[in-house]
């Protein structure tokens, strides 16, 4: 979301799955019988990947400051892993990160409060007539609610 | 937007499952209400 808001002409239908392409990646592979946490979340195969998306942007839409944004939305996934858990480097390399997993209720509200300043930026790139509609107060309210419940899920003794 | 990679829920057979719905979910979400807001005139 904050990538759209720095540029709006990306469409965030493709922001959105770039963001996550580790996870589709690691879930393609776990579906395949072939998991690897370094083909999908080392530091380098999220170098590569983001270096990838970039080129392929960059060629068909022949923006480079665009497929920039196109890549580091695609690095950002390292960042967020980085604070949240552990992971890879490079193969044979040490896992690293924060594990603010091993902490729920901070994590919620770290992850909570990074989604409403994202999508601050978000909302500039909407139609002034948009921004003030419930159906844009829709989008964090609605992504902190899946939030909340993926906690809950996981962690179901911060609510009993 | 569920900013990072869900942790491991200890069940293996549910993990791609629930890893699915992590991502399909919020992308939905956020794709049809950016498509609805920018249509609104």
């Amino acid at each position: 979301m904050g990538a759209k808001g720095a540029r709006p002409r990306i469409p965030i239908a493709l922001l959105v799955p770039i963001a996550f392409a580790p996870d589709w990646i690691e879930l393609v592979l776990n579906l395949a019988g072939r998991e690897s946490r370094v083909a999908s979340h080392s530091l380098v195969s999220v170098c590569i990947g983001s270096l990838a998306v970039a080129i392929v942007y960059a060629l068909s839409t022949r923006s480079v400051i665009d497929a920039g944004v196109v890549g580091a939305t695609y690095l950002s996934h390292w960042g967020a892993d980085f604070i949240t858990g552990l992971k890879p480097t490079w193969p044979g390399g040490p896992n690293v990160g924060l594990m603010l997993y091993s902490h729920p209720l901070r994590d919620a509200m770290l992850e909570c409060a990074l989604i409403a300043a994202c999508w601050l930026l978000y909302r500039r790139s909407l139609p002034a007539a948009s921004r003030n509609r419930i159906l844009a107060w829709l989008i964090p309210i609605g992504l902190i609610a899946m939030q909340v419940t993926f906690e809950v899920v996981q962690n179901p003794s911060l609510v009993l | 937007m569920m900013l990072a990679s869900p942790p491991p829920l200890g069940r293996p057979w549910l993990e791609p499952f629930v890893i699915l719905v992590a991502l399909l979910l919020p992308w939905a979400w956020v794709a049809v209400l950016d498509r609805l807001l920018r249509r609104i005139r």
